[in-house]
């Protein structure tokens, strides 16, 4: 074997590596939404093929705004002294993190408006791994 | 699932909370988006002179923005308690405790996101002349005292969204407790700057620099032994004088990827700053940044060093207008539906070397989520909004109880456009959850 050879070949055995180590993932493509029924609701790739295996993917939805899951409305503004800002429910939810505590599951939404809005939420998973209200 | 609002009292409340991450030690990092021109509020002599937010925020403090009088505004209300980065911690027992890391800086920040080293935090900054900055804790795992660095660019080529080396502008170190003091002693924007008039060539009197921050075109001068407080409330302002590049136009949401050490930063259009001498945004002699306008934006890529500091960026992925005839399919559109329009979240799926970009646009009639396969190039449609939404949050969690998850939130159905096509309320109601569940990724 050749020195050129050699080097070829431990070029070849390099590239394989770093292909092998980001493994393949591969969304069904998800069409474009033509038509007023598709352009209403949210929609996801029917399906996500990760190592060979297809898994079925949906989007779910853990809360709405305005949903009560407790004592006051998901999106609910507050005033400082903790009083509910009257007729403001904020449509507007941005970053909403996961955070598991031990054997809990929690969730911060914060709510992009002035004043902003912030609410922790308590999230069960089922064995199938979907989170939904506890 | 139940809910309940997290007391901010402890913070003076919060403003317009954007985007956000999740840190290494678990807690959640958010930030305040648009704060307040602590300028214009100061020198109102009425109500009616405030920008268009601040009466808004009124109502935080139970007065009515209707009827309330300046003074009774100004005493409960000021500027720079907003625009920084919010921490929320959840202890074991699910108590949620606010903290506000005034050390990062104050500017209009769309996201903070922390570094593997615990220590290094890559900060964005949405808006019109904004910047992106980096921030360096003394300590791992704790924000709150720590170096500011603004980034300089040095562009390399002009081409398809553009390069440049990067250079940093040291801002100073600070933390939490100096500057709440500052804000608590209510230090005014005449405290930090002295200003003058441009001279009518522009450039401004000796003694002034050029500022191009957040859309104000200033002359200003730093004033003695306010350098500290003026790096951390008038951060972005701050940072144009010290000759950061001030240019950049609705920088948004960003992903790291630790395979390849790089950090996505996405631009929802290359326009104003960005552009080449623009007469509105560009400083006469600073200019750092000269692009063709691209109204469907860019998502840009910064190779990092081993000390985390971003050394080269470029953009790698562009947005490209299309017409559409009306009557066609993808009328209503005017960025190619099969590329991204205005990307805003971004999140890495490690290890799989995928990007995954999130649209906050007008541009495309239903705002989209992409995969875009980084081997390849390859972009694939993975999530449709309804009308008017604005697709955001979203963030990858690997393994969440043993499956992993793509986090998602519609935003504001009919919200910002299409509010025509609303046929009941319960329709316009935001959704917040998740795509998935996905096998967990190890």
């Amino acid at each position: 074997m050749t020195l050129r050879s050699l080097l070829l070949a431990a070029t070849a055995l390099t590239s394989l590596a770093s292909v092998s180590h980001a493994e393949a993932i591969r969304f069904t493509p998800l069409p474009f939404a033509a038509d007023d029924a598709a352009k209403r609701v949210p929609t996801v790739s029917a399906s996500v093929t990760i190592g060979g295996a297809a898994v079925p993917l949906a989007f779910h939805a853990f809360a709405r705004s305005g949903d009560l899951h407790g004592d006051m409305a998901f999106g609910q503004l507050m005033m400082l002294d903790g009083t509910p800002i009257d007729g403001a429910i904020s449509n507007n939810p941005d970053f909403t993190s996961l955070l598991p505590k031990g054997d809990t599951l929690y969730s911060i939404t914060q709510f992009e408006d002035t004043p902003g809005g912030l609410m922790i939420s308590e999230l069960a998973q089922d064995a199938d791994g979907k989170l939904t209200a506890s | 699932m139940s809910s309940k609002p997290v007391d901010t009292a402890k913070v003076g409340g919060i403003w317009q909370p954007c985007a956000g991450s999740v840190t290494d030690w678990n807690t959640h990092l958010g930030s305040e988006e648009y704060p307040d021109n602590a300028r214009v509020t100061e020198n109102a002599i009425e109500v009616k002179d405030l920008k268009e937010d601040p009466p808004a925020m009124a109502r935080l403090f139970g007065l009515d923005p209707a009827t309330m009088t300046l003074d009774a505004f100004r005493a409960a209300f000021n500027p720079y308690k907003y625009g920084f980065a919010i921490e929320v911690s959840v202890s074991d027992a699910g108590d949620a405790t606010v903290a506000k890391h005034y050390a990062m800086g104050r500017i209009s920040m769309e996201m903070a996101m922390v570094m593997p080293d615990k220590k290094t935090a890559y900060i964005s900054n949405d808006g019109t002349n904004v910047a992106l900055y980096r921030f360096v804790a003394d300590k791992e795992g704790d924000l709150s005292s720590g170096q500011l660095f603004a980034l300089k660019w040095v562009q390399t080529s002009a081409d398809n969204g553009g390069a440049a080396t990067v250079e940093w502008i040291d801002l100073g170190h600070a933390d939490d407790a100096t500057i709440q003091a500052g804000i608590d002693k209510r230090t005014k924007f005449s405290d930090m700057f002295d200003v003058a008039e441009f001279n009518a060539d522009r450039p401004c009197p000796n003694g002034f620099t050029g500022s191009n921050a957040d859309g104000n075109m200033e002359c200003l001068k730093v004033k003695d032994g306010m350098d500290m407080l003026a790096s951390r409330l008038e951060t972005t302002r701050y940072a144009s004088v010290k000759g950061a590049t001030t240019e950049f136009r609705k920088m948004e949401g960003q992903a790291f990827d630790p395979a390849t050490n790089r950090l996505y930063l996405a631009m929802t259009e290359v326009a104003k700053g960005m552009t080449d001498a623009d007469a509105k945004t560009d400083l006469v002699g600073r200019n750092d940044v000269r692009l063709a306008k691209n109204d469907c934006g860019a998502v840009y890529e910064m190779q990092l060093g081993a000390d985390l500091a971003g050394t080269d960026i470029r953009a790698v992925v562009t947005g490209t207008p299309k017409d559409y005839a009306a009557g066609t399919p993808g009328a209503g559109n005017t960025c190619d539906i099969d590329g991204i329009a205005s990307p805003d979240n971004l999140t890495f799926l490690t290890g799989l070397n995928t990007l995954i970009i999130a649209e906050d646009t007008d541009a495309h009639q239903n705002d989209v989520i992409w995969a875009r396969d980084m081997a390849t190039g390859t972009l694939t449609r993975i999530f449709s909004t309804p009308y008017g939404s604005e697709a955001t949050s979203v963030d990858w969690y690997p393994d969440i109880g043993g499956h992993a998850c793509l986090m998602t939130v519609v935003q504001h159905p009919y919200g910002e456009t299409d509010e025509d096509k609303l046929k009941s309320l319960g329709e316009a109601n935001a959704w917040v959850g998740y795509i998935g569940p996905f096998p967990v990724m190890k």
